[in-house]
C-alpha cells in the first residue's frame, strides 16, 4: 500500500525550504525517513533549575541519583514520598549539574558522534566529516501521565504525509530522552501498560516501532526517574523491582533544615539567576567529580570476599532474582568510584543496600516493619555471624 | 479596608483571599472556594475579576475539560481549511499571567490535575497527547470552585489542593452577606508595585516553618505559599518588610486550614504568655472510646507528641504564642471542622450522613465523557494515507482541477473517536457493624482483611473503602483508596461499642457507591453485621423499626444492582441475617468468627464471581 511514496520533485524543494534534513535514500525505498522537526511548537526556553547542591538534606535521593548518573546501567530511579518533598526540583537539578554530552547535530536521537553501536542507521551511514558535532545539556524529558502511546512512541508525522506526501517517522519522547533522563511524576498513575513499555526500551537501550505502517528502530538509551506519592497508591511489584533503585523521601521534621530549605527556595525564586550563581562552585564541583567517577568507574574493583558478602547479603534478605545482586554491585561500584576509592568495600555494600534491595523485598501487608529496617535487620544479623 | 458594621467576618475573609490572589496569582497558587452557584458565588467571581483587572486574563475552565483542552489541541477547521496542522491556544497559555476558575463539580482527571500542578510548579506543562507535544509555559494562578458536598479528597484533588494557598468557605453565606468588592482595585494595584520589594527577615522564616511543623504539615510546600502570602499582606497594607502580624495572618490563612495536629501542650505555654483570656479551648473534639493500635501514624506525629521542642520553638522564635493560641481556641467554623476531622486521626465525614439520612440519594451529574468525541489527530491519521488517490479521484469526478488539492478529503469512514476504557476496577466498600462487645476484635480483622485485599489486588487496581456503623449513626472510617498506605494511617484507631444503626450504615455505604459508580469504577457492597440492628434512622432504640428501616435501606441498595456480600458475623447462624441478604441482593455467607484472611478470602470469592457475571 504505498500510495504516498514521495514525488521526487516535491519532495527536494519543499524539504530544501524547510531546512530539514532529508534521509529518504532512493536506494533504499524502505529507509523511512525521519522527521528532524520535534516541538515544532513552544521551543522550549530552558530554564534555570534549583541547583542540585542547594536542596537541603534528602541525601537519599540525591545519591541515589549521582549513582544511576555516574553508571545508568544501574537503572531507573524511583522516588517516592510525600507531596512537597522536592522530588521534581531534585530530578530537575541533577540534569543541570551533568557534563553536557556530544551529539550529533541535526540529528533526531542526539546520537553520539563516534560511538557505532549507539547511533541510529542513519548516522551510521552518514560520513563522518559531514557531520557536525554539537555539545548539548543532558535531556530530561518530562512525561506527563495524560501522554498517549503515540506521542511516547512516535507516529506518522501527519503534516508531512499531508503536505508532501511523504511517510515521515515523528519521534517521540523515547527518542527525545536518548541519552538522558526520563521523568514521570505521579508514575503510579501512569497506565500501566505505558510503564511497562518504558521500562522494556530503558533496559534494552534501543527502541523498535512498528505502527502505522512504519517501521522503525532508534538507540533509547536513558534513565527512568519515577516519582510519585504512595497515599495515591502503589505502584505494582512487578513494575516495582525493574527499578534500579528506590528511595522513599520525606519532609524533614527537623526545623533548621526546613528553614534553610524555605529560605533558599525563596531566595531563588527572587533571583534565579543570582542564586545560580551563588551556588556555581559547588555545582562544578559536583559535576566534576561526576565526571571522574565516570572515568574510574570501569577501574573499580570489587574483591572475591565483597561478592560473596553481597551475595549472601541478598539471600539473607530474600530478595529475588539476580537482579537485585547485579544492581547492588554495579551501585556500589558507582560509589566507590565517586568516593575515589579503587575497590569496593563491604562497607560500600551495606550503603547502598537499602536502596537496591528495599523494593524488592516480598511484602507482608499486615507486617508493618519497614523494608528498610529489615535491611538493616539483616546486616545486623550478618555482622554478628 | 472600610467594613460595616454588619459585615460578615467571613465575606471579609472571601475579600482578602480575592485580594490576596489578585495581587500575585502565580506565586501564591490560588484559592479553593467551597461555595454553590448563585449569587455569592457570581459577587465574589465578580469582585476577583474586578481586582485583577490590569494583571492578567481570568479564564473559566468549563466543567468537564479535559487536559488536551488545557495544553492546546488541534484546530480542527483550521487544520481542515489549512490542509496542514494548526493548533489552537490551550486555556492555560490563554490564561497566562492571569487566572484560572475551574469548577469542580466532581472529579478531576489525574492527566488535567496534573498539567495544572506543573505549571503552578515551575511555569511549565509537557503535553504529549492529542497528536501534539512539547511544552506549555504559562504562570497564572487557579481558583478551584468547590461545589462538592464531600471533604474526601480524590488523589487528583489533593495534588492540586497542596499547591493553592488559601480556602474559602462560602457555603454559609446568604446573599446579603456579600456586600461586593471591600478593596479598591487601586490598593491592589499598588501593592503589586511594591511586592516584588517585601523583604522577610529570618524571624519570620523562622516562625512559620516552626508552626508548620507544630501543626504536622508534611509538605513543605505550605510554609513556602505561607511566606508569599506574608509578602502579598505586607504589600497590601503599604510596607515593605513582613511584620509578626503578617507572618501570623499567613499562618492562619495557609497553615491551620493544613494542620494535621494542634500544637501540644499549648495551655502550659499561654500560663506563661500574655494571653490569659483565651483560656476557653475547647476539649478535644471526639473524645470516644477508641482502639488505637501501637503503629504510630507517621513519623511526623511521633516525633510530635514525645518532643514538644518546635512548638516551643515557634514561641521563641515569633512570639506568635499568645496569636497561635487565639487562633487555636477560636478557630474559623471551616478549619474547625476540619480539625475535628482530623486531630484523631482520620477524615470524618460522619455527621453529613446524618443529614441525609431518610431521604434517597440524589443521584450524580453523569461524566460528560460518555458522549464520544471526535480524535482529530487519529481521524487525520486515517485520512492521510489516502488523500492522493481521493485527490485524483476528485478531479476524475468534478473535473475540478487542483485547486482544492490542498485541502485534506476526509471520508466517513476515516473519524475516529475517542474511546474510554471501560474502567473494570472495583471499589469495594465495607460496611462493618460496630455495635457491641466483640465490635473491636471484628473491626480489627476487617481492618486486616482491607489491607490483605489492598496489597493483593495491585494488578486488579481495586479500592477499598470502609464505612463503620455504631452508636446512633454510621462514619466513613476509609474512604475510597487503593493506597496500603492511606489505609494504614486512617485505620490507625476504630471506634467500637454501641447499638446497630443498621439502615444509616447501607445508606452511608450507598452514597459512597453511587459517587464510586459515578466516577466510573464498579461498587462491590460487602455488609459484615449479624443481622441485629436496634437503631432507627433517626437514631433511637426501637428494634422493629429498625429491622423496618435496614429492610428498606437494603432494597435501596439492591435497586441499583451492584453485586454484594453480606458476611452474618452472628454466634448462631439465622433466618435474620439471610433475609436481610435476600432484600440487599446479596451473597450470603456465615462467619461467626470472622478473620483477616476468611474475610478477605469470602471478598476476593464474590469479586471472582461479579466479575465472571459482568
Amino acid at each position: 500500500m504505498d500510495t504516498f511514496e514521495p514525488e521526487p520533485s516535491l519532495r527536494s524543494d519543499e524539504t530544501e525550504r524547510r531546512g530539514d534534513h532529508e534521509f529518504t535514500a532512493d536506494s533504499n525505498p524502505q529507509l523511512l525517513s525521519v522527521s528532524r522537526r520535534m516541538n515544532h511548537t513552544n521551543k522550549a526556553r530552558k530554564p534555570i533549575s534549583f541547583p542540585f547542591s542547594a536542596i537541603v538534606g534528602q541525601d537519599d535521593m540525591k545519591n541515589a541519583l549521582v549513582l544511576a548518573s555516574i553508571d545508568p546501567t544501574i537503572g531507573g530511579v524511583l522516588v517516592m514520598g510525600d507531596r512537597g518533598t522536592g522530588k521534581s526540583t531534585c530530578v530537575r537539578g541533577l540534569a543541570a549539574v551533568l557534563p553536557t554530552v556530544a551529539i550529533v547535530e541535526g540529528c533526531p536521537y542526539a546520537c553520539h558522534p563516534t560511538d557505532w553501536d549507539q547511533q541510529c542507521s542513519e548516522c551510521r551511514e552518514a560520513p563522518a566529516e559531514k557531520q557536525t558535532v554539537r555539545d548539548v545539556p543532558v535531556p530530561v524529558v518530562d512525561l506527563p501521565i495524560g501522554a498517549t502511546e503515540d506521542r511516547v512512541v512516535g507516529s506518522l508525522d501527519i503534516e508531512q504525509a499531508l503536505l508532501f506526501g511523504k511517510k515521515r517517522f515523528e519521534p517521540g519522547l523515547l527518542a527525545k530522552a536518548n541519552r538522558g533522563f526520563l521523568y514521570i511524576d505521579e508514575i503510579n498513575l501512569l497506565d500501566d501498560h505505558l510503564v511497562d513499555l518504558l521500562l522494556d526500551v530503558a533496559a534494552s537501550g534501543e527502541h523498535v516501532v512498528e505502527r502505522e505502517g512504519l517501521s522503525v528502530r532508534h538507540p533509547a538509551r536513558f534513565v527512568l526517574i519515577g516519582s510519585g506519592n504512595p497515599e495515591e497508591g502503589e505502584l505494582r511489584p512487578q513494575l516495582l523491582d525493574r527499578f534500579g533503585l528506590s528511595v522513599d523521601v520525606t519532609s524533614p521534621t527537623d526545623l533548621a533544615q526546613r528553614v534553610e530549605a524555605v529560605k533558599r527556595r525563596d531566595a531563588f525564586d527572587r533571583d534565579k539567576a543570582a542564586f545560580a550563581e551563588q551556588w556555581q562552585a559547588d555545582e562544578t564541583s559536583l559535576r566534576e567529580r561526576i565526571v571522574t567517577a565516570r572515568e574510574r568507574l570501569d577501574a573499580v574493583e570489587v574483591p572475591d570476599d565483597v561478592l560473596e558478602y553481597a551475595a549472601r547479603l541478598c539471600l539473607a534478605i530474600g530478595s529475588d532474582g539476580l537482579r537485585g545482586e547485579l544492581t547492588l554491585l554495579r551501585s556500589a561500584r558507582a560509589l566507590a568510584a565517586y568516593e575515589g576509592a579503587s575497590a569496593v568495600t563491604a562497607e560500600m555494600i551495606r550503603r547502598v543496600a537499602p536502596m537496591t534491595l528495599c523494593h524488592r523485598l516480598r511484602k507482608d501487608p499486615l507486617d508493618d516493619t519497614s523494608s528498610n529496617a529489615r535491611i538493616a535487620r539483616v546486616i545486623d544479623e550478618l555482622a554478628s555471624e | 479596608m472600610s467594613a460595616a458594621s454588619t459585615l460578615s467576618p467571613t465575606w471579609a475573609h472571601a475579600e482578602l483571599v480575592a485580594a490576596l490572589v489578585a495581587i500575585d496569582p502565580w506565586a501564591i497558587g490560588g484559592a479553593v472556594v467551597k461555595t454553590r452557584r448563585g449569587p455569592v458565588h457570581d459577587t465574589w467571581v465578580d469582585s476577583l475579576c474586578a481586582l485583577m483587572a490590569g494583571r492578567g486574563p481570568v479564564v473559566p475552565v468549563p466543567v468537564s475539560t479535559g487536559a488536551e483542552r488545557l495544553l492546546g489541541e488541534i484546530d480542527v477547521s483550521a487544520t481542515l481549511a489549512a490542509g496542514r496542522i494548526v493548533e489552537a491556544d490551550g486555556l492555560l497559555a490563554r490564561a497566562d499571567r492571569g487566572l484560572l476558575v475551574v469548577n469542580n463539580t466532581g472529579q478531576f482527571e489525574p492527566p488535567f490535575a496534573s498539567a495544572l500542578a506543573a505549571m503552578l510548579d515551575r511555569g511549565e506543562a509537557a503535553r504529549a497527547a492529542g497528536g501534539l507535544s512539547g511544552v506549555v509555559n504559562a504562570r497564572s494562578g487557579l481558583i478551584v470552585i468547590d461545589e462538592g458536598e464531600d471533604d474526601d479528597l480524590s488523589a487528583a484533588h489533593r495534588v492540586l489542593w497542596d499547591r493553592l494557598a488559601l480556602r474559602v468557605d462560602l457555603a454559609g453565606l446568604s446573599h446579603r452577606d456579600a456586600v461586593g468588592i471591600l478593596f479598591e482595585p487601586e490598593t491592589i494595584e499598588e501593592a503589586r508595585a511594591l511586592r516584588d520589594r517585601v523583604t522577610v527577615d529570618d524571624e519570620v522564616v523562622q516562625g512559620l516553618c516552626g508552626a508548620a511543623l507544630a501543626f504536622g504539615i508534611v509538605s513543605g510546600r505550605a510554609e513556602r505559599l505561607a511566606l508569599e502570602v506574608a509578602r502579598s499582606l505586607a504589600a497590601l497594607s503599604g510596607r515593605t518588610t513582613v511584620t509578626k502580624e503578617d507572618a501570623t495572618r499567613a499562618a492562619q490563612l495557609v497553615l491551620l486550614p493544613r494542620a494535621e495536629q494542634m500544637p501540644q501542650s499549648q495551655s502550659s505555654e499561654m500560663d506563661e504568655g500574655e494571653a490569659p483570656e483565651e483560656e476557653e479551648v475547647d476539649p478535644p473534639p471526639d473524645q470516644e472510646p477508641a482502639v488505637t493500635e501501637d503503629q504510630p501514624p507517621t513519623e511526623m506525629e511521633n516525633e510530635q507528641s514525645s518532643d514538644r521542642a518546635p512548638d516551643e520553638v515557634v514561641v521563641e522564635a515569633l512570639a506568635i504564642d499568645a496569636d497561635l493560641a487565639a487562633l487555636i481556641a477560636a478557630p474559623p467554623a471551616d478549619v474547625a471542622r476540619r480539625m475535628g476531622a482530623s486531630a484523631d486521626g482520620g477524615r470524618r465525614p460522619g455527621a453529613r450522613v446524618g443529614q441525609n439520612r431518610g431521604k434517597p440519594i440524589g443521584v450524580m451529574r453523569p461524566r460528560s465523557l460518555g458522549q464520544s468525541r471526535l480524535n482529530i489527530a487519529a481521524t487525520l491519521r486515517a485520512a492521510v494515507p489516502w488523500q492522493r488517490l481521493r485527490r485524483l479521484q476528485d478531479a476524475a469526478d468534478l473535473a475540478g482541477g487542483p485547486a482544492q488539492s490542498r485541502r485534506i478529503i476526509v471520508h466517513p469512514d476515516d473519524l475516529r473517536i475517542s474511546r474510554y476504557r471501560e474502567q473494570e476496577s472495583q471499589t469495594i466498600i465495607f460496611l462493618v457493624d460496630a455495635s457491641g462487645s466483640t465490635a473491636l476484635t471484628r473491626l480489627a480483622e476487617t481492618k486486616g482483611a482491607v489491607e490483605l485485599l489492598l496489597s493483593e489486588s495491585y494488578r486488579r487496581r481495586d479500592e477499598v473503602a470502609l464505612v463503620s456503623f455504631r452508636g446512633t449513626g454510621a462514619e466513613i472510617l476509609l474512604p475510597p483508596t487503593r493506597s496500603l498506605v492511606r489505609a494504614k494511617r486512617q485505620l490507625a484507631r476504630l471506634p467500637g461499642g454501641g447499638g446497630t444503626p443498621l439502615a444509616s450504615g447501607l445508606l452511608a455505604g450507598l452514597e459512597i457507591g453511587v459517587r464510586v459508580e459515578a466516577s466510573g469504577r464498579r461498587p462491590v457492597f460487602v455488609v459484615m453485621s449479624d443481622g441485629r440492628p436496634n437503631i432507627d434512622l433517626t437514631g433511637e432504640a426501637h428494634r422493629a423499626r429498625a429491622r423496618d428501616d435496614a429492610l428498606k435501606a437494603a432494597r435501596l441498595v439492591q435497586a441499583r444492582g451492584w453485586s454484594s456480600l453480606f458476611l452474618d458475623v452472628s454466634v448462631r447462624r439465622s433466618e435474620r441475617g439471610e433475609e436481610l441478604a435476600n432484600k440487599l441482593g446479596a451473597r450470603y455467607a456465615f462467619l461467626p468468627r470472622p478473620t483477616s484472611r476468611s474475610v478477605a478470602d469470602s471478598v476476593a470469592g464474590a469479586l471472582v464471581s461479579a466479575s465472571a457475571r459482568s
